[in-house]
């Protein structure tokens, strides 16, 4: 006996393989236990998708600088808070219960050397659909991932004392007001004496305590984009946040004092630019940070990030203080306006 | 019904006609002039197509044979040659004394206007020397002649007063000179009619033609500052927040000519560049996200400011008088 094959039959089988298909999902038979793994061909055609939608898109999706070495503190700070449970670092194996994920988080002081710095971008900053890896925790700070991009990059050859003078100071006098812990984790990437321990990270030592705190607030809402500090400020209570905010401003280090004149911008400004002087708002009295004797990397990082994408048209561009200010900066003078600002003091 | 939606419709049409922005609605000698030339010109118009419906009615209404040939011809000699040569001349001679700009004697007032992304900086040759800054308003002595010396800072701007005189174009790098008189006291707008950017649409300005004795009054009166221009918490914020890095206040420490001068802004009649009614509210919203107001503006947000502390400031801005 033949079957003849008819539109009409080839519809009705479609339909019955999907009706099949919704009654055996509805009936809860599939098993979505991690405990069982999966079949080794299901895991190789998971992680065959995975790895050519990342080269895929990591070749669209990516800035053209994708890594920058130049400070790697706050990046080890931040994979030592958010990262090692899962992935594990330099003398420190991954969270066991973690490793009871399908799939568990690869151990990056290994599998690190299968991407390229492009790729490893692309993963940093979105993260892996169904895998359990997130996304960055900030929009628009591709400057944070480029330095976990430089500091992930260095994992599989990084030695256990490498990694700890990234992440641990000496020893931190207690500071009264926080739990156990908490001022040791700060003084990981902001030293004991609030200077910052890399150049990546300000100088908080003697900043303004209404600054600091308002910055800890806004961190943790996520007000201000900082995957690092978010991650940071998000487990501080507001006692806590007030305690640390006096505990920097009381350290010696910037002082409020009135900007000298080693750079016209600082002073004068470009009238021609209607670029008004950055003394108009960093001053004795005014409601603005001091920056007075602030590292030149972390002032010039900032202001090359608020510029932004020259190519984003005009009315899309943010409209804050400190972007409209930066874009009038001529590029040019960044790294000799910040510098003039460092030896301020 | 339908004759009612027909009228709707052309009702439209009215939409642009106001006392305070328009080429019909005159107050100075130079609008004046180009209205009659106008007036005249589409009276004439009408009568010359009137004349030409009845030339070609009689034409397709007469009987063959009686219309000649020779008659077609001169026709075309007199109604379309020596005629419009004669009519032309007459409306060339009728039309050019208004290209010839108003003649200044020393002493007439100057106001220099310049325009920028979205604003115009202004300002006035006192009598007795110097130059009184102010901006987004235009005052006017009426019955005298003024010469406006128009620049622009950024791109190309174009300076019109519908009522007062024509446009005229304001040039980066460039002084064009505009002479006018104002005739009737009021209040009138003017605004930008060359495209400057997103914001082009929001570019306009009061104009206010007064007496004589009341405008030099008030030009005497403008360069004392404004009082209260240092006291409360409102002066305190505006110092704190760094305004004074662009804006100027007479009497005070801020003296930036970045952006539009402030020294009087409780006087001003509108907020933005002729936009908005300057409220308290709407004040205070302006200093926070000018960019709903105007969008591509050049003044950055303050959001970092409480709106009770943007209140505060234009409190104190209200009350520069």
């Amino acid at each position: 006996m033949t079957i003849r094959i008819t539109w009409k039959r080839v519809l009705l089988a479609l339909l019955a393989i999907f009706a099949a298909g919704m009654a055996f999902a509805w009936s809860g038979l599939f098993q979505v236990a991690a405990s069982s793994g999966h079949w080794k061909v299901t895991e190789w055609f998971l992680h065959w998708v995975m790895r050519n939608s990342v080269k895929t898109y990591s070749a669209l999706q990516t800035p053209e600088v994708v890594r920058d070495d130049r400070g790697l503190v706050s990046a080890a700070g931040h994979f030592k808070q958010a990262c090692a449970s899962c992935h594990g670092a330099p003398g420190q194996r991954p969270n066991p219960v973690m490793q009871k994920a399908t799939p568990p988080a690869p151990d990056l002081t290994v599998n690190a050397r299968q991407w390229t710095d492009r790729q490893l971008f692309w993963i940093l900053e979105h993260g892996v659909k169904y895998s359990g890896m997130p996304a960055w925790g900030a929009e628009k700070r591709p400057d944070e991932v480029r330095r976990m991009v430089a500091f992930v990059r260095r994992l599989p050859t990084m030695t256990t004392a490498q990694y700890r003078a990234l992440t641990e100071t000496t020893t931190v006098p207690p500071v009264t007001g926080l739990r156990p812990g908490l001022i040791e984790s700060c003084a990981g990437c902001h030293g004991v004496d609030g200077r910052g321990r890399g150049p990546d990270v300000p100088v908080l030592a003697g900043q303004k305590v209404a600054y600091l705190e308002g910055a800890l607030r806004r961190y943790a809402a996520g007000h201000r984009a900082s995957a690092v500090m978010r991650v940071a400020a998000a487990a501080l209570s507001p006692m806590e946040m007030r305690v640390l905010a006096r505990h920097y401003a009381a350290m010696p280090g910037l002082r409020d004092v009135a900007l000298p004149a080693t750079h016209p911008i600082l002073t004068e400004g470009r009238r021609d630019d209607q670029l008004p002087a950055c003394a108009s708002c960093h001053a004795p009295n005014k409601a603005y940070p001091l920056i007075a004797g602030q590292k030149a990397t972390y002032v010039a990082d900032r202001l090359t990030h608020w510029r932004g994408d020259e190519k984003i048209v005009d009315a899309r561009k943010p409209s804050a203080t400190m972007p409209v200010i930066a874009r009038r900066i001529p590029e040019e003078q960044i790294e000799p306006l910040a510098r003039a600002l460092a030896g301020a003091e | 019904m339908r004759q009612a939606a027909v009228s709707v419709g052309l009702l439209a049409f009215l939409s642009g006609c106001n006392r305070h922005q328009s080429a019909l609605a005159t107050f100075g000698a130079e609008a004046e002039g180009i209205r009659t030339i106008t007036i005249a010109l589409v009276v004439g118009a009408v009568f010359i197509i009137a004349i030409m419906v009845g030339i070609y009615w009689r034409a397709v209404r007469a009987p063959e044979g009686q219309l000649t040939h020779k008659q077609g011809m001169r026709l075309v000699l007199w109604l379309g040659g020596i005629g419009p040569t004669i009519l032309l001349t007459v409306i060339l001679i009728f039309a050019l004394p208004a290209m010839r700009p108003r003649v200044t004697a020393p002493g007439d007032l100057t106001i220099h206007v310049e325009g920028e992304q979205f604003w115009w900086r202004v300002g006035y040759e006192r009598p007795g020397g110097g130059v009184l800054v102010a901006a987004n308003e235009v005052r006017v002595p009426v019955g005298r002649t003024v010469a406006f010396e128009l620049t622009g800072r950024d791109v190309i701007h174009s300076f019109w007063i519908p009522g007062l005189a024509g446009k005229m174009d304001m040039i980066p790098g460039r002084t064009n000179s505009l002479v006018a008189r104002a005739d009737k006291p009021g209040r009138y707008r003017g605004v930008c009619t060359e495209f400057c950017g997103l914001s082009h649409a929001l570019m306009a300005f009061d104009v206010i033609a007064m007496e004589p004795a009341a405008f030099y009054a008030w030009l005497a009166d403008q360069s004392r500052p404004a009082a209260g221009a240092r006291q409360g918490q409102g002066a305190q914020l505006f110092a704190a927040n760094g305004c004074g890095g662009c804006h100027a206040i007479r009497g005070t420490e801020h003296d930036a000519r970045i952006g539009p001068d402030l020294s009087r802004y409780g006087d001003r009649l509108t907020l933005g560049a002729g936009i908005l009614p300057p409220t308290i509210e709407r004040t205070a919203d302006f200093i926070r996200a000018p960019q709903d107001a105007k969008p591509g503006v050049r003044m950055p947000a303050y959001p970092q400011l409480s709106h009770q502390e943007a209140r505060a400031i234009a409190v104190y801005l209200k009350g520069l008088k």
